[in-house]
């Protein structure tokens, strides 16, 4: 591996969304957000979801892919002012099959950030309570969900999660396609 | 009567963290620290290409990805005699200082005012006193009655509609919380003020290439972004005025705000001198190369045994003798095959999970030691050791903010005061402004350079045949940290990273010796056993962040954070 699975966003000349800057084009309304790490296997598969979505589609203008590891704070300038924000992570969701991929649709952003606690305590839910602080809370919160099996120390996927993947692909895309932004399929 | 309270995880941190305390008559008598997660990137690396080492090791964790990434490089540069050319090493200067600027302002007012700060208290201050008390204490143009009130405003929202967000974790109305309602305003007013700093600061570092979270534009050998004062596509001189103007927005908050805050905070727990001192051995490592070759440096840095000020030992090169003959990591009471006290080249990671067992095996961290002892690190043991090398500018703002305290408090505040759980903050916020200093050095030094007509910015690696060994280090802002390769014919062998939570959260040594977190702890005072909010701030106060890599949502209300005390 030679680059970094960065996501290829766009980004203005700063490589930071600057809403409050005078000269920066508009930033894209919806920010579809992988979240995870990809040392530890399945904790990755929020990044891997956006490699793959990147690897088999491109996007509309309006809509802007980032991977954002295990970042906290240097979240916040992202997340703000958008209209939408998809969240790809594992989720703790015992009823679930390993691999098994949910959506979840949170029209009141503020009660999904009441619901807080990530293991980690400035994880995303802290992130985006501050944006609700400084009123840029995206006004939609769409999360797409994978239960977990693998830990290991690996940059590989579990065999269910990585089937679980193309699923989740799937489901970003017919959301993105119900907001009229459908992503164009690239010849492999 | 003993009792037990076991914090698990540490909340406000940036990872996993378990920590257990025995308390008798409303005292810490005795301390565990626990990382609870596994980080075994060294099996990862095994085998790869010395030159992505980087884009690996910067996952290692969310929060300080820019520090492993120049830590790695700086590993591989070191292990194959390397120099890289100024402009590569001016442009990391200007990344790692803005990073740690970044870094600090959030660990004050984000991460661990909430244990000092009551922000019900603030809704009952004065604005207007309060405004008074802020423009006494210092020329910052955002102290007015109408900032002010309009934070109280806010914050009395919030409350009103119950959604407390990011403040529902604090210990509201605790006996342990001191301070006056208009220095909890003045405080949460600040609190605010800081997000949009954070902003401008990140959005400079995100000028030079380095889109958050992940670092981008290093290499081995140098720096990936081009240099040419005449092209849009470049660092050019439009690019470099506009990090200009950010640096001197964030300069004034530090130096004006954070460093202001800190002292007046501390002058209202003055006690708080007294607790959480730990370990007083103290490590750090010169950074801000201004040469080459790694010789020369803006920061010092070195070694405080005992925390004697007079017997600092310095360490000067990044090939430094003293600092690559003295670290060795124990793994007598961490969850590893064995039982061994090694230096990092001739280490093997094999994990061994065997459950918490406080006389046997209780972490994943292992246990580091410089010549043999516990070391503390961080921006205290930092600030410490530049002090003792008589650097300028951290004298400077270590006098001001101990004046500022003295004012407040009529008496003189002397250094040693520092050795405190209060005084790692105030040697954050110094580090701070003396990074501020560093950023506005290393923008003029970058900006000349290119005037100069050097466009350099990276010399090729080329691999030998055999062995090689090496070690990157980087004064981060937690601390030290080290990264130690071996590499066989271009390969990467062995590689181990001994981070700056290593050195504090560790465990027990190999002679039983507590780790700093460990020992800051003993004495300090507990007022409730079920809200131990003073354990918290000796721990928050060394700006905890373990293996820092789960992220998992849980979107069901489920209660994570667990406090016993039994």
């Amino acid at each position: 591996m030679k680059n970094d699975p960065q996501a290829n966003s766009r980004h203005n000349a700063s490589g930071c969304p600057d809403p409050v800057g005078e000269e920066q084009p508009t930033i894209p309304r919806i920010l579809i957000l992988g979240v995870g790490n990809i040392l530890l296997s399945d904790e990755g598969a929020g990044i891997k979801a956006i490699q793959e979505l990147q690897r088999q589609y491109s996007f509309p203008a309006e809509v802007e892919l980032m991977d954002a590891g295990t970042s906290g704070m240097q979240l916040l300038p992202w997340i703000e002012n958008r209209s939408d924000l998809f969240i790809i992570d594992i989720v703790n969701e015992q009823e679930a099959d390993y691999g098994e991929v949910l959506q979840y649709n949170f029209e009141d952003p503020p009660a999904f950030i009441r619901k807080k606690n990530t293991s980690h305590q400035i994880g995303l839910h802290e992130v985006l309570a501050f944006s609700q602080m400084s009123n840029t809370l995206p006004s939609r919160i769409v999360l797409f969900g994978i239960r977990p099996l693998s830990f290991d120390t690996s940059l590989d996927l579990s065999p269910q999660v990585q089937k679980g993947l193309q699923k989740l692909v799937r489901m970003v895309v017919r959301e993105l396609e119900k907001s009229g932004l459908s992503p164009t399929k690239q010849d492999d | 009567m003993s009792q037990r309270i076991t914090i698990d995880p540490v909340t406000r941190i940036e990872g996993h963290l378990r920590i257990d305390c025995e308390v008798q008559n409303g005292q810490v008598k005795n301390a565990w620290s626990s990382g609870q997660m596994w980080r075994g990137i060294e099996k990862i690396l095994q085998g790869r290409d010395p030159r992505d080492a980087w884009i690996f090791t910067q996952r290692i964790c969310g929060v300080c990805t820019t520090v492993h990434a120049m830590a790695s490089v700086r590993a591989v540069e070191n292990a194959l005699g390397m120099e890289i050319p100024l402009n590569a090493q001016l442009i990391r200067n200007l990344l790692i200082a803005g990073h740690g600027i970044f870094d600090h302002i959030t660990h004050f007012y984000q991460l661990s005012a909430l244990d000092w700060v009551d922000i019900t208290s603030a809704l009952k201050a004065d604005p207007r006193k309060a405004s008074n008390l802020g423009q006494k204490l210092s020329s910052w143009h955002r102290n007015s009655y109408d900032e002010i009130k309009n934070t109280q405003d806010k914050l009395s929202k919030f409350v009103e509609s119950g959604q407390l967000g990011v403040f529902a974790s604090g210990y509201w109305g605790h006996p342990a919380m001191k301070l006056p309602p208009e220095v909890n305003l003045l405080a949460t007013t600040h609190y605010f003020q800081a997000l949009e700093y954070q902003r401008i600061i990140n959005q400079a570092v995100a000028i030079l290439g380095s889109k958050t979270p992940h670092i981008q534009n290093l290499a081995v050998g140098g720096v990936t972004n081009p240099v040419d004062p005449n092209s849009s596509a470049s660092l050019n001189m439009d690019k470099l005025y506009e990090i200009k103007a950010k640096i001197d927005e964030v300069d004034d908050f530090v130096k004006k705000v954070y460093l202001v805050d800190v002292a007046a905070v501390g002058a209202h727990y003055p006690d708080w001198t007294n607790y959480g001192a730990g370990v007083l051995n103290y490590l750090s490592v010169p950074d801000m190369p201004q040469d080459t070759k790694g010789k020369d440096f803006l920061l010092p840095g070195g070694y405080i045994p005992n925390g004697n000020v007079k017997d600092f030992q310095e360490i000067s090169s990044f090939d430094d003798k003293l600092f690559r003959e003295n670290v060795k990591e124990s793994i007598k009471h961490s969850w590893y095959d064995g039982d061994w006290n090694r230096h990092p080249w001739s280490q093997e990671t094999e994990p061994n999970y065997t459950g918490y067992n406080e006389s046997g095996k209780y972490s994943w961290i292992k246990s580091p030691t410089f010549k043999g002892e516990p070391a503390q690190v961080g921006p205290l043991a930092n600030v410490l050791c530049m002090y003792a090398a008589g650097h300028g500018p951290t004298r400077k703002y270590t006098n001001a903010a101990l004046d500022i305290v003295s004012d407040l408090l009529g008496s003189q505040v002397q250094l040693k005061a520092l050795h405190s759980t209060i005084g790692r903050h105030a040697a954050r916020a110094v580090r701070a402004a003396v990074l501020c200093d560093t950023l506005s050095e290393s923008w003029n030094q970058l900006v000349e350079n290119i005037g100069k007509g050097d466009y350099e910015i990276f010399n090729k690696p080329s691999f030998p045949k055999g062995e090689v060994k090496g070690f990157g280090f980087h004064e981060a802002p937690r601390g030290t940290l080290s990264h130690w390769i071996v590499i066989r014919d271009g390969k990467i062998d062995n590689y181990q990273c001994v981070v700056p939570s290593t050195w504090n959260a560790g465990p027990r040594n190999a002679d039983d010796k507590l780790g700093p977190y460990e020992s800051s702890l003993l004495d300090n005072p507990i007022a409730e056993p079920e809200k131990p909010l003073e354990a918290l701030r000796t721990i928050h106060s060394f700006d905890p962040c373990l293996a820092c890599a789960i992220h998992m949502m849980d979107p069901k209300n489920e209660e994570i954070v667990n406090i016993k005390a039994l």
